[in-house]
């Protein structure tokens, strides 16, 4: 087996090499353009995880047809080898040549980005190559599926892991791809045997071989859908996002902050809603922005944090958060000089970091606010102090730096809004006291909040477009028509809010785009949704939508007649079929479940060949 | 242990409505070199890959060396060696590395026979696999698969493409393998190679086993007549089992099947006058076999 996986690793050591340089190239490069390490992690999809995706997606599928072409599948099956042994030492060797290509360069601008302390490459950083690691081994085993797997559509399981690229990329959920690229070797393993063209025997085997060739043809199908839809929208001007009806989500979200706050007061109970609205057509309406999750990283540091943990001083200095230091580390940019830390008690010019650390990650804004969980800090770069100007209790924790407006300074904690005097923020020390603090109802997973902020003479109005839900991703059933529109105001000296406005607002999203997978596949999309739900750290209900969710009507009645169409096609298809009993039920259950994608997998796959073959005797038993 | 080195029992492949084998029985007996004939899509490599267990068959079943084709372990594997027209290789390694390789699997692996059949070939154990010409790589495959001391040696078109040299060398390599009770089965549409090697011949036909029998046999089966061509239209309509027939020179040659020992009167009794006999090799016996059913090779006779 060993000299096999040599001699695998001999056949593409060059072109591996070449893809490595080049890769590391194309990483320094890019390392002399855009923020060290953010290249690499990052919460947002970039170009780097699809890249290694295709790459090693191609590598496994080239790899494979290369032993597949001619005689070289017997030439490399007849041998006093073991199939295992044989896959295994492919494999071995497919993922080695894949780490090479992919991981070694990965590593190597890591360690170079580590040795120049400018960059500000933590320890933690390392961990990204683990989660990237498990996508491109994902990647790889969908390749070798795609050429090894005996129906004719195998390729599409390429797409599960493609369809990655869509996703935020959190190695904190690393058990998720830990566990499909596991699954992926074991499809790639059970399908490489002497006779590729045949299908696996047991029932359930086959079963695991149509998921991922289903789930692609699920995002085939709902890729074209939305291809069409988005044509269709830009070519009549209409549609959900291009021209939403008036008085739903998406129109609302829309509009400027103080039309916002206009429409708000319209539904308003406020006795003083005429006079606010003057406040507001005479005022400076804010949109404040919320903040990107995840907000600052635990055991990495996201693009958008990396911009808020680092400053430069008015001396040019820059200084740079170490996770490792839970301090700031400052260093002249031309030299590289080290110029001392800043921790909560100051800056120290000294080399051995001082005891007073961050409790936590420490963002930092205009190069004069600091703020970690808990605390909002100012620094005095004259004094070369650092003041501690407020502290939240408990457990509501600081989710962004302060927003400095003209008037007012606004933070966002996990539970409420906190509004500032801008005066006030400027001063370099003295503790400060919020002018406002509004109680926030808590947000849903994976929906958005827009907010927008007015200083009255007498406090301060707020409205909230709160359970705002977006279609960047699998669209969740569960996703839209939870769209509340809140309207708050608070006033001088008294504490509390008052709130006079809590609407739903309806979503300008039809059924139709919410519901048009479940109803094409019913089966594939609820199984989907099982593994992204748990992926993407969703809330039960999410994930196993049926018990949950309610359904409308007319969606379940479509989805259950694709259903019974599906079962009969299937069952029409399979009349002539030499296929035993047992497997005929199960491709008419299964289809049934599986929707369109069923049969569409079940009629251009290998199993309706196998269907129509003629009626002859079965094989032979060993003599 | 069986008797059979191969055996197949009613075996069938179907390849959409394509038959490619159809009702195949066939039994391999230890020892000897049994060259398998047949035209091009008669079946010979269907066969082959139902053997070696990489084509599933639609009826019936198949082993190897007493084996299930369908399920054969790595140790029956490693009893059989495969040789075919590609002479597939990693031709990214050079010969010293790929044997290196090969001799870790097989632990009868006889270098004294590799080290003969190489040197006859005069192949550099140092330069690449890929950069060696075809005889040389066909040797070398060749060297590989005997060092291995197969007990069943499948050679699939070995010699496509050799020059005569090659070729030579070749045929007196397999040759050895009778000396070392290895039982061949040879594949060739070379007939000149199969007079010489063959002990056993088995002939294909549209995936069916048509004939299997000795060459001596086979050739004793099929007999050339000459006739005065006036007669050529009567031959066509009369004689049975008539494989061929063309103009050569005024006289019309025709071949025929099992004629038996009166065939010369009963061509008498049919009016067919001065018909005289001629001896037949074996290898025009089975190119005026295979000729019956090749459409393209009537008409070339005929004209």
């Amino acid at each position: 087996m060993l000299n096999l996986f040599r001699v695998e690793f001999l056949r593409y050591r060059t072109i591996a090499l070449a893809v490595a340089v080049v890769h590391f190239m194309a990483l320094y490069y890019l390392s002399t353009l855009t923020d060290s390490g953010a290249m690499l992690v990052t919460p947002r999809p970039n170009m780097w995880i699809p890249v290694q995706i295709i790459l090693c997606s191609l590598f496994g599928l080239f790899q494979m047809l290369m032993h597949k072409r001619g005689n070289d599948w017997i030439y490399l099956l007849h041998r006093p080898l073991s199939l295992r042994q044989i896959f295994a030492a492919l494999a071995l060797a497919g993922s080695a040549l894949c780490a090479v290509m992919s991981l070694l360069p990965a590593l190597l601008i890591l360690i170079m980005l580590d040795s120049n302390s400018l960059a500000g490459i933590e320890a933690q950083h390392y961990l990204v190559l683990l989660y990237a690691a498990a996508i491109m081994f994902t990647s790889y085993f969908c390749g070798c599926f795609a050429t090894l797997g005996s129906s004719k559509l195998s390729f599409l399981a390429v797409t599960v892991a493609t369809s990655y690229i869509y996703l935020r990329i959190n190695e904190r959920v690393l058990l998720a791809p830990l566990l499909l690229s596991l699954g992926t070797l074991w499809l790639a393993a059970d399908a490489f045997k002497p006779d590729l063209t045949q299908a696996p025997q047991q029932l359930w085997k086959l079963a695991l071989h149509e998921l991922p060739i289903q789930y692609g043809l699920l995002w085939f199908l709902m890729t074209t859908l939305v291809m069409v839809s988005a044509a269709h929208h830009s070519l009549s001007g209409s549609g959900p996002f291009v021209n939403p009806q008036a008085g739903t989500d998406f129109k609302l979200m829309q509009l400027p902050a103080a039309e916002l706050l206009q429409h708000a007061l319209q539904g308003s109970t406020d006795p003083d809603a005429g006079f606010l609205s003057q406040q507001v057509t005479l005022g400076e309406a804010v949109l404040i922005a919320m903040p990107a999750a995840p907000q600052y990283a635990l055991r990495y540091q996201s693009s958008a944090a990396k911009n808020k943990m680092r400053m430069t001083a008015e001396d040019g200095t820059h200084w740079i958060f170490s996770h490792t230091n839970m301090l700031y580390e400052g260093r002249d940019p031309n030299t590289g000089d080290f110029k001392g830390w800043l921790g909560p008690e100051g800056i120290h010019a000294d080399a051995e970091p001082p005891a007073a650390r961050f409790a936590s990650p420490a963002m930092a804004s205009n190069n004069q606010l600091l703020t970690d969980d808990h605390n909002l800090y100012s620094i005095d770069w004259q004094q070369q102090r650092v003041y501690q100007r407020y502290h939240s209790e408990g457990e509501d924790t600081f989710l962004d730096v302060p927003q400095l407006h003209e008037n007012m300074t606004t933070v966002m904690t996990t539970e409420r809004l906190l509004i500032f005097s801008s005066s006030d923020v400027r001063q370099p020390e003295g503790a400060l006291m919020p002018r406002a603090v509004l109680q926030l109802p808590t947000q849903s997973k994976g929906l958005n909040r827009q907010v927008v902020a007015l200083e009255l003479i007498d406090g301060y109005l707020v409205a909230v477009l709160d359970e705002l839900s977006q279609m960047n991703i699998g669209t969740d059933f569960d996703r839209f028509g939870h769209t509340r529109l809140q309207l708050y105001r608070t006033r001088n000296g008294v504490v509390g809010q008052q709130t006079t406005v809590d609407a739903p607002i309806p979503t300008a999203v039809d059924d139709f785009s919410i519901y048009n997978s479940f109803v094409a596949a019913p089966g594939m999309r609820l199984l989907t949704d099982l593994y992204w739900g748990w992926y993407l750290d969703k809330n039960l209900a999410r994930t196993l939508p049926v018990p949950f969710f309610r359904f409308p009507t007319a969606v379940l009645l479509l989805a259950a007649v694709v259903s019974v169409l599906s079962a009969a096609v299937t069952a029409w298809l399979l009349r002539t079929s030499t296929l035993p009993v047992r497997s005929k039920r199960f491709w008419i259950v299964a289809n049934a479940f599986t929707g369109l994608c069923g049969v569409l997998s079940f009629m251009f796959g290998h199993h309706l060949g196998k269907a129509k073959a003629p009626k002859l005797p079965v094989t032979g038993a060993v003599p | 242990m069986s008797d059979f080195v191969l055996e197949t029992r009613q075996l069938g492949k179907v390849f959409g409505s394509k038959h490619a084998l159809r009702d195949f029985n066939l039994q391999i007996e230890r020892g000897g070199v049994h060259a398998l004939i047949g035209s091009n899509g008669a079946g010979k490599s269907t066969l082959f890959r139902i053997l070696l267990g990489f084509e599933t068959p639609s009826v019936g079943s198949s082993f190897l060396l007493g084996e299930s084709s369908q399920a054969l372990t790595p140790a029956c594997r490693g009893k059989v060696g495969y040789v075919n027209d590609e002479h597939t290789l990693p031709r990214w390694l050079t010969p010293k590395q790929v044997k290196a390789m090969q001799q870790s699997y097989y632990p009868l692996w006889n270098e004294e026979v590799y080290r003969n059949v190489i040197a006859s070939f005069d192949v550099d154990p140092n330069q690449k696999v890929g950069s060696l010409s075809r005889g040389e790589r066909a040797g070398f495959n060749l060297a590989m698969a005997l060092a291995q001391s197969p007990e069943l040696l499948i050679l699939d078109e070995p010699t496509l493409g050799l020059d005569v040299v090659a070729r030579q060398e070749f045929l007196d390599a397999v040759l050895f393998c009778t000396e070392i009770d290895t039982t061949v089965i040879y594949c060739s549409h070379q007939m000149e190679e199969v007079e010489r090697l063959a002990e056993q011949l088995i002939i294909i036909e549209k995936g069916v086993l048509k004939e299997h029998c000795t060459p001596e046999d086979f050739s004793a089966r099929v007999q050339l007549w000459i006739a005065p061509l006036e007669f050529r239209e009567l031959i066509r309509a009369k004689i049975p089992n008539l494989l061929s027939s063309r103009a050569i020179e005024g006289d019309v040659h025709f071949y025929v099947l099992d004629p038996g020992e009166s065939f010369g009167s009963r061509l008498g009794l049919l009016g067919i006058r001065d018909a005289v006999s001629q001896p037949l090799g074996l290898a025009n016996a089975v190119r005026a076999y295979l000729a019956k059913n090749h459409l393209g090779a009537q008409q070339a006779l005929a004209c």
